[in-house]
């Protein structure tokens, strides 16, 4: 029986996937209060350490950035990195236990599969870390130095959560090829702090390493979205968002490559 | 035709190693690769709307034989059709008319409410929501989930969670069922109600059903026919009826006395198993040794505390059929 599919119904098949998280979350408020407890304090921690380093400078500007943008940086930095779920654990567990051969017995692209639930926690978890770590910001150094970033910089947050989704799911993968997978997520992950800009704009990196910092993806994750936000010019959009895209399509890419090759693999030798 | 199967062979590729560290760092630089068969030459046919039992010990090849059939693995050589579909090439569109519970793997979503569950599966199989809405009723009311349908799956005990498993794999109407070790771990009335309700859907809506199970509970009390496989080979594959006839004849009986003493019992047809100072173990075919006469035979030896009658078990039963094919070249 062939079945040609209505856009609708992928449209309410990834919707009600999309869907899923989004109770869940509301499920278990438990953890919603956490995260929110976790991003509060986080930038609490950073606003007294920036005022002090400011205070003991005497100046108004560090690499070009006053305090205001510094902290309203660093929040959008860290919503990149505590919005998600931890999607390579879960596609390494279910690789694990075998619960993928229920995955690959539904009428469901693997990749869509996983991108509709990454983006449904995502969503949620995004606004609930915004208006928590935003309100924390605005009491300590008043609104954002400017408006006009707000959307550039939403723009430019799902596509790092697009690229994140990409890298996150090559790491999950690799269970097919080793059995712990615990080594690539610290490796991926202490790489995209340092090089991504999560702790510190890579403004404050030497010249050299800012300019190769700057066009790896990590940057473009990590970096890329904050730095819109408190400095938005049609110049950096632009350049930001070409850079953003290009890595989405190799890493997209990649994530094609692998699971296709993943898959084969699975049904030709066995989980 | 449900599933028509002939000569699927499949092996797995695993990694062998020597014993000790040396072993291990050989092993690392060139490592060996050993073919592991875990289905060899099994042919076999299902009718639509039939259900057939699936037994064997662990690691016999069922599961194998389950994922091939489901188009999850290829199999190395052999061919099989399922609906009509060669399952690894066309699994996209098999899957459709397929549902299947994989042992205690999940396929509900842990922390919400079953409900939410078969919302999701409706719209990934394409029922709009006033159809799945009007399918969910049917089920809730077969396998009796009103109570269960809007409390987290986590708060469910494993008999209340896999019978909305169960329930959740037909949700999409399936022509077939599959269903690999579904009462594991469940207590009795857990799995004659999972069970009664199975054998609800088959009459009622023609599923065919393929069960594998490691007991001969499940399989006795759904499926008309039965194959045994064991160590990835066919060893049998008739009727339930005939299996019973021929393998499942004879009781098991273990008593235990208040008192110690000498035990036997001298009776024709009944062998004594083991026996101590204080009870015994005796088999015998109840078709030509009456229980009653066996009964009064045990309890003239004494005040018996405790007496348990059971069926052999599937061990033993895999172990006679085994036996026969090893002395029959032609079937071994």
């Amino acid at each position: 029986m062939q079945r040609t599919l209505s856009t609708r119904t992928l449209l309410n098949r990834y919707g009600a996937l999309f869907r899923m998280p989004l109770l869940e979350n509301l499920a278990e408020v438990g953890n919603v209060v956490s995260a929110v407890l976790v991003m509060t304090m986080f930038m609490w921690v950073f606003a007294m350490l920036w005022q002090a380093v400011f205070a003991a400078q005497g100046t108004d500007l560090i690499a070009g950035l006053t305090l205001k943008h510094m902290l309203w940086y660093l929040l959008m930095a860290e919503l990149v990195v505590l919005s998600k779920p931890l999607l390579a654990e879960e596609i390494s567990d279910s690789i694990k236990t075998g619960s993928i051969a229920y995955d690959l017995m539904r009428p469901l692209d693997f990749g869509l599969f996983h991108l509709s639930r990454y983006a449904g926690h995502v969503a949620f978890r995004a606004c609930v870390n915004l208006l928590a770590g935003g309100v924390v910001v605005w009491l300590l150094v008043g609104p954002p130095p400017s408006w006009q970033g707000l959307f550039p910089a939403v723009l430019a947050l799902m596509l790092s959560w697009g690229l994140e989704f990409c890298f996150e799911a090559l790491i999950g993968l690799a269970a097919f090829w080793t059995e712990d997978i615990s080594a690539f997520r610290w490796i991926h992950q202490k790489i995209s702090f340092i090089l991504g800009g999560l702790f510190l704009p890579l403004d404050f990196y030497p010249p050299w390493l800012a300019a190769v910092a700057r066009v790896l993806p990590f940057a473009s994750i990590i970096y890329a979205p904050g730095r819109l936000f408190v400095d938005p010019d049609a110049g950096r959009l632009l350049s930001t968002l070409a850079l953003q895209l290009g890595w989405l399509v190799v890493l997209g890419f990649a994530f094609r490559l692998l699971s296709s090759r993943a898959l084969r693999r699975l049904t030709i030798n066995g989980g | 035709m449900s599933i028509r199967v002939h000569r699927l062979t499949k092996s797995f590729r695993t990694r062998s190693k020597q014993e000790g560290l040396a072993g291990s760092w050989r092993a690392l630089w060139k490592p060996e690769w050993r073919q592991v068969p875990a289905i060899r030459d099994i042919s076999f046919l299902m009718e639509r709307g039939e259900a057939l039992g699936f037994i064997g010990p662990n690691g016999a090849g069922k599961s194998t034989t389950i994922k091939i059939l489901c188009g999850i693995l290829h199999p190395d050589s052999g061919a099989a059709e399922v609906l009509g579909q060669v399952p690894w090439q066309d699994r996209q569109r098999l899957c459709y008319e397929i549902g299947s519970v994989f042992g205690q793997r999940p396929q509900l979503w842990y922390h919400l409410p079953p409900i939410d569950s078969f919302h999701v599966y409706g719209a990934i199989y394409g029922l709009d929501r006033d159809a799945t809405r009007r399918r969910v009723d049917f089920l809730v009311d077969v396998f009796e989930l009103q109570h269960l349908l809007h409390t987290p799956v986590r708060k469910l005990s494993l008999g209340q969670r896999m019978r909305c498993e169960v329930a959740v794999s037909l949700l999409h109407a399936p022509k077939l069922l599959l269903l690999d070790e579904p009462s594991i771990g469940l207590d009795i009335v857990a799995k004659q109600r999972i069970r009664d309700t199975i054998r609800y859907m088959r009459d009622e809506e023609g599923v065919g059903v393929l069960l594998t199970s490691h007991g001969a509970g499940d399989i006795e009390a759904l499926c008309s026919r039965v194959i045994v496989i064991s160590d990835g080979q066919l060893i049998f594959d008739d009727t339930m009826d005939e299996l019973k006839r021929r393998h499942l004849t004879a009781k098991q009986v273990n008593v235990r006395y208040l008192e110690e003493g000498e035990r036997s019992l001298p009776m024709a047809g009944v062998e004594t198993v083991a026996a101590s100072r204080y009870g015994m173990q005796i088999r015998f075919d109840p078709r030509t040794v009456g229980v009653d006469a066996v009964i009064s035979g045990l309890n003239g030896l004494g005040s018996m505390v405790d007496i348990t009658i059971s069926d052999p078990d599937l061990e033993d039963i895999i172990g006679t059929i085994y036996a026969e094919n090893a002395l029959d070249p032609d079937t071994a």
